[in-house]
């Protein structure tokens, strides 16, 4: 049940309702004006127009860069009797030693069948010339397709795909009855055929084997395919039931005898009978309905189903650019990162990306209006060439309005895209550093930030709503004067009965206009106002591709972005140089590999910000090596370049002897743990946690690196163990436990080179010396149950502690990105006036000095 | 009750219900209670509508303005055409012609006796009028209708931002940031279609509805069962589609609380960019990114479907309807006086009655989404803020702090403290010493009540904290984070966040103190360098200087200190605690530590362990208890530093 009396913790609406601060509501509402621009969007943020880089091939170039996400759901994938689906998106036409040379003959033969059955009439007369014309060019262009490959057959398989269309739509409008359109149907369905079902030879295994493969999950081509049957159902239920309702029902006609037998009412056939009987008039009534019933309910029915198939596969197209984006981030080094606005990011992976869905529906309604558009002005200006004369006028302004326009759509729309970018990044930012805002008070400067950044999106979100409407004005002006003077003339010619153009042309097409009349002028009047209404829908369109873009832009601009850590062609995974021992899980007797060298290492962050300089050492497998230094000396920039976090700027790092530019950055990863100075963890299980970087390992392991890292104690006491989820950011552990369990994460991954950043800074020193004794017995390699020894590691430790650091076989004092001393604690301790041993010293020394100082006072 | 039973009925239900919940919780933990009764739909309906108030008098000019002109283009665009096919095209004289309802008899007067092309110069001008003017009208009202919008949802993203703002720290970890952008971002958008689809679309919808009826009556009144046919249509689509509202709702929700769940995913991904590429864990990462698209992606299909399943109800209702009405016209066009023409007009009609009775069922499916988006706007501004327990302003601190038998329990349950009590005052140090997890942050809490004492009382200067206002209390804190967070600003924002009005040099020496201004300097542009989101600009020591640091600069009379020199070297935290001895001359300075080095300059050292108060006492006296839990602490360190 719903909390009944009110949820505990919670306000109750009244409570809520009343404590509302209605004048500070008031002075929210009114941070808006009513009707202008509002405060200018700070110049930084804002693009001018002349900032617009775009054109229309620009446009088209972003709309096109889709396609690699469309094509898999267009192309679909093969499906192999025996051998399952293939992952592998399908070939456009065909390839891989599969083909589909029996298609010419069969389309041959479907073509020839037609008409030699006598299933369409064998006449070339109007209007069946329209019906042959494209259907003989399919066949002639089906054999270059089946015969040809690359190019070639992609250009005749596209020009199969207009002729089919041609006859298709021949066969529906231009002739009449359906044995021409289940003809023309039957022609294309033996083309698609060839495309769907393919054969190849299989000679390889000495004897000869007939293949094939049938292309499955073409989920655009059954979509739209669907929409068209859908389309032909309504067409032919429509003609029927009208003719039966008003004919038939209403006034009493007699069927037609085809209709009668259809029905299965010889008796109302106009054969027998004149005119219906009242009865007969009701018993059809009810047919009309089973037939609405019959084909509207499942279609009904069927609806939402065809709805969420529609859905699922645009959202599949969705999800690979989503991937794409997220691997792209993943992939950019820390450089960008540093830069980069996480809310940016949020903006772009769900708003930005999404427009990738409707690129093909765009472009498909594109081409469709303006096919159609031009088709209703040729009719018109065939009974007047001024008609089609005052359209071409009205390009000029359109033209002219979309040049100004379209630069206008995309600037104003990415100013508003970077500006609500810009405001996910502040809540992102301000919830992130909401702690710190209660600490410091500074709650009200950061709402007030917030509501300065949401006036801006929504200045912005007016401008672009603004030119819009400016265009919504101009393009209402130019389409309704057109229709105007379209209507004027066409009036006055009709009461002045002049004769129309072609008029010959016009009574072949089945017209009989040959005065301006009544009749031509309601014709007439309807198809110019038609194309008329569809120039302010093309011009729509075309915008919305200008947002469309500009979406895109910002998803391709990441895509776009060179990962500067990139694996060098022929990249060696980093297991495989070892002979696999190095590889996770190989265990045995040979100790694994994992020297690491640094050799004159030079890095910047930024040109003017030298961190290390010439740095070179090495370190062993089966020892410690200690990184010391003060703050900021460049220790954890140590271990940045040697995960290859970023490339060193000269010199090189190696291991087992090779550049680590030799390596792919993946398995170069894999074989470095690290715990992290910052102990990032989570919004998932402890043991999830444990596992984030090594997903495959067994519990076994998990309850090993809990040992090893000194976790037991504190699981006891979290509600559901292992398997509690942690808060946001880990939340709801104290940092020493999260230190720990980051510890357990690095463990749990039993790779040859473990680094550890300031490990242990926020343990009290009975938990650190469990951990790193631990530790310590775990790099040197142990006995395991088995018998076997496992491998010694590479062990880096950054800390400041002293204990800590006494513990190393090597250590490395840093300073100002230069290794100043090196060598065992012994040895460093042994140089008088050494910087290592300052710093031993100056550690011990403010232990002691405060603690005499304090005794004694 | 009726969708209990099915659960139980249908296995496949109760699991599609269960992984809504864990969805609802991954979400977020703060707001968990996330099904709705009617009672509370139509709450959070009125709720929505209410924003009005604000806006009423905007609202109603935008109303009348788009009612008004609309319908009297539809009431004359007809008549000109008729005008023009009737004398111009078939060239009648004007006398001739009737037919023009009685409004438009002078006008049409007026065009006596004109030929053919004045006629159609007079249609074409009053045609360009009207254009220019819908156009004007289109365009101004485009714009102040954006802006009533944008008003509206200006004023409830500021306040859901400030209601997130102001949770108290315990719900904190309870409410994940992607959430809160999503709420912010996405949700608050739904209150002016709320809005729209109450106030306008009904008034729409029962206007075409009544002018229709009044037609059909007028033109039939002696059939008035056509309009029980029209009129019965809508208590039926209620009664077809009411029974779902509770299942649209929970789609939505489970919608809405997995693309949350995704824009968090996003969130801490992107925010951790180096955990994910320093562990090596992009499969992981992409995995779970992959995983979470995903499942937004499905639960977006689910809700659409059940949108779409009532949706095809809807449809299959009025469809029959349809076919009943057109079976008893036809027959009475057989069998009674309707002729044929007739059926086309009643049929017509019949469509014109069923659109609005639709429409208003399509608002009520419509409207069970955006509830639930709603719904989770006013969750969160109904979780109640910080409380503000006390009126009293604190005067500044001269005394001390002392805590009596306080304790504190987390809202899940855990224990952290229990009974403690120790005195600071004024001019000491004080160390809050003990193993890890032992809560001595969460004590350190309870001074700036960012944790109000679940029992006992923290006391400041005698004050009760919870009886001092907020603002007056953490005005004298300065609390310096364990770990510290950096905002997207320069260094010297950073700094002087706490004191906006701090000077250059007041800034300088809080750094110079902190062991960080010679860094500063080092780097190109000094104090004025921006600090990055991920903040892999500087390394966790310099972030903990510039936390130190951030501390000082506000001169409050409180300076708490969270384990403030881990990150640091041996040097600076020597400088550091030199300061903090300076520091302390007149403020209390309380100092959670592991060091001993930094425990052996405090005055007092309270040892914590288990949320119990062990020991307390000077750093002398409790290093001489023989088997004291502290000496065993410090031996610990000081044999391995040795």
């Amino acid at each position: 049940m719903v909390c009944p009396s009110g949820c505990p913790g919670r306000y109750s609406w009244k409570e809520s309702l009343l404590k509302t601060d209605h004048g500070r509501d008031k002075a929210l509402v009114r941070a808006l004006p009513y009707f202008r621009e509002g405060d200018p969007i700070p110049p930084d943020r804002d693009l001018r127009v002349s900032d617009d880089t775009g054109s229309i091939r620009a446009v088209l170039y972003l709309l096109l860069r889709a396609w690699p996400y469309i094509r898999p759901q267009v192309y679909g994938r093969w499906w192999i009797p025996g051998q399952g689906t293939e992952g592998r998106v399908a070939e456009a036409v065909s390839g891989r030693g599969y083909g589909f040379g029996y298609i010419p003959l069969l389309v041959t033969a479907v073509a020839i069948g037609g008409p030699y059955l006598g299933h369409v009439p064998a006449s070339l007369a109007y209007p069946f010339n329209i019906l042959y014309a494209p259907i003989v060019a399919m066949v002639l262009c089906a054999w270059p397709v089946a015969f040809s490959t690359g190019q070639v057959q992609k250009l005749f398989a596209f020009a199969l795909l207009v002729f089919g269309v041609a006859a298709n739509v021949a066969a529906a409008t231009y002739v009449e009855g359906a044995a021409d359109g289940w003809y023309a149907g039957a022609v294309t369905g033996a083309c698609m055929l060839g495309w769907i079902l393919q054969f190849g030879v299989d000679r390889s295994a000495g004897e000869t084997r007939l293949l094939c493969r049938v292309r499955v999950a073409s989920h655009m081509v059954y979509w739209y395919g669907y929409v068209a049957l859908e389309g032909a159902l309504f067409l032919v239920m429509g003609l029927l039931v009208a003719d039966l309702l008003n004919q038939s029902i209403l006034q009493a006609d007699a069927l037609t005898p085809g209709r009668a037998e259809l029905f299965g009412e010889p008796e109302m056939s106009s054969e027998v009978t004149g005119q219906l009987t009242a009865e007969q008039r009701m018993a059809l009534i009810w047919k009309v309905v089973l037939i609405e019933f019959v084909v509207l309910i499942p279609l009904f029915l069927l609806a939402p189903l065809i709805e969420y198939y529609r859905t699922w596969f645009m959202q599949n197209i969705e999800q690979d650019l989503r991937l794409a984006l997220a691997d792209r981030w993943q992939r950019l080094s820390l450089r960008y990162h540093s830069d980069h606005r996480t809310g940016d990011s949020i903006f772009r992976v769900q708003v930005d990306a999404s427009e990738v869905r409707g690129v093909l529906d765009l472009l498909m309604g594109l081409s469709r209006g303006t096919v159609q558009c031009l088709f209703l002005v040729i009719l018109v200006a065939l009974l007047s060439p001024w008609l089609g004369f005052t359209v071409l006028v009205s390009f000029f302004p359109l033209i002219l309005l979309a040049y100004w326009a379209m630069r206008r759509f995309r600037t104003r729309n990415l100013v508003m895209r970077m500006a609500n970018a810009d405001l996910t990044s502040r809540i992102q930012e301000a919830f992130r550093a909401v702690r710190l805002s209660k600490a410091y008070g500074v709650e009200r400067q950061s709402q007030h930030r917030f509501e300065s950044d949401s006036l801006i999106a929504f200045n912005a979100d007016y401008r672009q709503t603004r030119v819009w409407a400016v265009v919504g004005v101009a393009m209402g002006l130019i389409y309704q004067s057109l229709i105007l003077c379209g209507t004027v003339l066409m009036a006055l010619w009709a009461n002045a009965e002049r004769p129309t153009f072609a008029n010959e042309l016009i009574a072949l097409a089945g017209f009989s206009f040959v005065l301006w009349n009544l009749a031509a002028y309601r014709w007439a009047q309807e198809k110019f106002s038609d194309a008329a209404t569809r120039i302010p829908k093309l011009v729509d369109a075309w915008g919305g591709a200008q947002v469309m873009a500009m979406g895109l832009r910002r998803a391709f601009e990441i895509l776009d972005m060179e990962t500067e850590v990139q694996d060098r062609a022929g990249a060696l995974p980093l297991g495989a140089l070892s002979g696999g021992a190095l590889s996770r899980g190989a265990r045995g007797g040979t100790p694994r590999m994992g020297e690491v060298r640094f050799e004159n290492v030079t890095f910047a962050y930024g040109e003017d910000r030298p961190v290390l300089e010439g740095v070179s050492f090495a370190a062993q497998p089966g020892t410690v090596t200690a990184i010391v230094g003060p703050t900021g000396a460049g220790k954890t920039t140590l271990t940045n370049l040697l995960l290859r976090l970023y490339d060193p700027d000269g010199g090189s790092i190696r291991i087992d002897g090779r550049d680590l530019r030799d390596y792919q950055v993946d398995s170069l990863r894999a074989n470095i743990a690290i715990a992290l100075q910052e102990n990032v963890l989570f919004r998932l299980s402890v043991r999830d946690n444990i596992r984030y970087a090594a997903q495959d390992a067994s519990d076994e392991a998990v309850v090993e690196a809990i040992r090893l890292a000194c976790m037991d104690d504190f699981l006891d006491g979290l509600p559901d163990g292992l398997d509690t989820v942690l808060g946001d950011r880990g939340g709801r552990l104290s940092t020493g436990q999260r230190q720990r369990l980051s510890i357990a994460r690095a463990v749990v991954r039993d790779t040859p080179i473990l680094v550890l950043d300031e490990p242990t800074a926020a343990l009290d020193a009975e938990t650190e010396n469990r951990v790193l004794s631990n530790l310590a017995e775990w790099s040197a390699g142990h006995v395991t149950e088995t018998g076997a020894r496992t491998a010694a590691r590479t062990v880096f430790l950054i800390t400041h502690r002293i204990s800590t650091i006494r513990r190393a076989d090597n250590i490395l004092y840093l300073d100002g990105g230069r290794i100043v001393e090196s060598g065992s604690h012994e040895t460093l301790m042994g140089i008088a006036g050494g910087r290592y041993r300052a710093f031993v010293q100056s550690g011990a020394n403010l232990v002691d000095r405060q603690r005499e100082g304090r005794d004694g006072g | 009750m009726a969708e209990q039973e099915l659960q139980r009925s249908r296995p496949w239900l109760r699991t599609l219900r269960e992984d809504e919940k864990a969805l609802d919780d991954r979400a977020s933990l703060a707001d968990r209670e996330t099904d709705i009764d009617y009672r509370q739909t139509f709450r959070i309906i009125g709720r929505s509508v209410l924003f009005l108030r604000y806006v009423w008098f905007r609202y109603a000019v935008s109303f009348v303005s788009h009612w008004v002109p609309e319908n009297l283009a539809l009431l004359l665009a007809p008549w000109m055409g008729k005008i023009i096919i009737d004398h111009v095209v078939l060239g009648q004289p004007v006398e001739e012609v009737t037919g023009y309802p009685p409004f438009l008899i002078p006008a049409v007067q007026m065009l006596e006796g004109a030929s053919a092309g004045l006629i159609m110069f007079w249609m074409a001008l009053l045609t360009v009028v009207g254009l220019l003017a819908r156009l004007g009208h289109g365009y101004v009202m485009a714009l102040f209708d954006i802006r009533i919008e944008q008003s509206v949802v200006h004023l409830v993203r500021s306040r859901l931002f400030e209601s997130v703002q102001s949770l108290p720290m315990t719900k904190l970890d309870d409410q994940p940031i992607g959430d809160s952008v999503y709420r912010v971002m996405n949700d608050t958008a739904v209150i002016p279609g709320i809005m729209r689809m109450v106030v306008q679309e009904p008034v729409f919808a029962v206007g075409t509805f009544a002018v229709a009826l009044f037609t059909i009556l007028s033109a039939y009144p002696d059939s008035p069962a056509v309009a029980f046919f029209a009129v019965g249509a809508l208590p039926l689509y209620v009664l077809v589609i009411a029974p779902f509202s509770r299942m649209l709702r929970r789609r939505a929700q489970a919608m809405l609380a997995s693309q949350s769940a995704f824009t968090s995913n996003i969130e801490e991904g992107m925010d951790n960019m180096l955990a994910v590429q320093g562990l090596g864990a992009r499969e992981t990462e992409r995995e779970r990114f992959r995983l979470d698209s995903a499942e937004s992606f499905k639960r977006i299909r689910y809700s659409d479907l059940a949108q779409g399943v009532v949706g095809t109800i809807l449809q299959i209702a009025s469809q029959l309807l349809e076919w009943g009405f057109a079976i008893f016209v036809v027959s009475w066009v057989i069998f009674g006086d309707l002729s044929a023409g007739d059926y086309v007009v009643v049929i017509g009609y019949f469509a014109a009655m069923r659109e609005p009775a639709q429409s208003l069922a399509k608002i009520w499916i419509g409207i069970q989404a955006d509830a639930a988006r709603a719904r989770r706007v006013f969750a969160m501004l109904d979780l109640p803020p910080e409380t503000e327990t006390g009126s009293l302003a604190l005067p500044p601190i001269e005394q001390g702090v002392s805590l009596r038998q306080a304790g504190f329990v987390y809202p899940d349950g855990r224990r952290a403290l229990r009974d403690v009590t120790f005195n600071a005052r004024m001019g000491q140090i004080v160390a809050i010493v003990g193993p890890t997890g032992a809560g001595k942050t969460t004590l350190a809490y309870l001074i700036p009540r960012y944790h109000a004492a679940s029992e006992g009382q923290v006391l400041v200067d005698g004050h009760d904290v919870n009886d001092v206002t907020i603002e007056s209390l953490r005005g004298q804190i300065s609390y310096v984070f364990q770990e510290t967070q950096t905002t997207v600003d320069t260094i010297l924002e950073n700094i002087r966040l706490g004191k906006p009005h701090a000077t250059a040099e007041e800034v300088q020496r809080a750094a110079r103190t902190a062991g960080i201004h010679d860094f500063i300097v080092s780097l190109p542009e000094g104090y004025d360098t921006m600090l990055g989101t991920s903040s892999s600009k500087l390394s966790v020591g310099q972030k903990q200087r510039i936390g130190i640091a951030r501390g000082l600069v506000c001169d409050s009379r409180i300076l708490i200190l969270d384990e403030p020199t881990s990150a640091l070297d041996p040097e600076t935290e020597g400088h550091l605690v030199n300061a903090l001895l300076e520091a302390a001359e007149d403020r209390i300075v309380i100092v959670i530590a592991h060091r001993l080095s930094t425990i052996a300059v405090a005055d007092h050292v309270v040892f914590l362990d288990e949320g119990r108060v062990v020991e307390e006492g000077t750093h002398a006296e409790l290093m001489a208890r023989e088997d004291g839990n502290f000496r065993r602490f410090v031996d610990l360190q000081t044999t391995s530093t040795g």
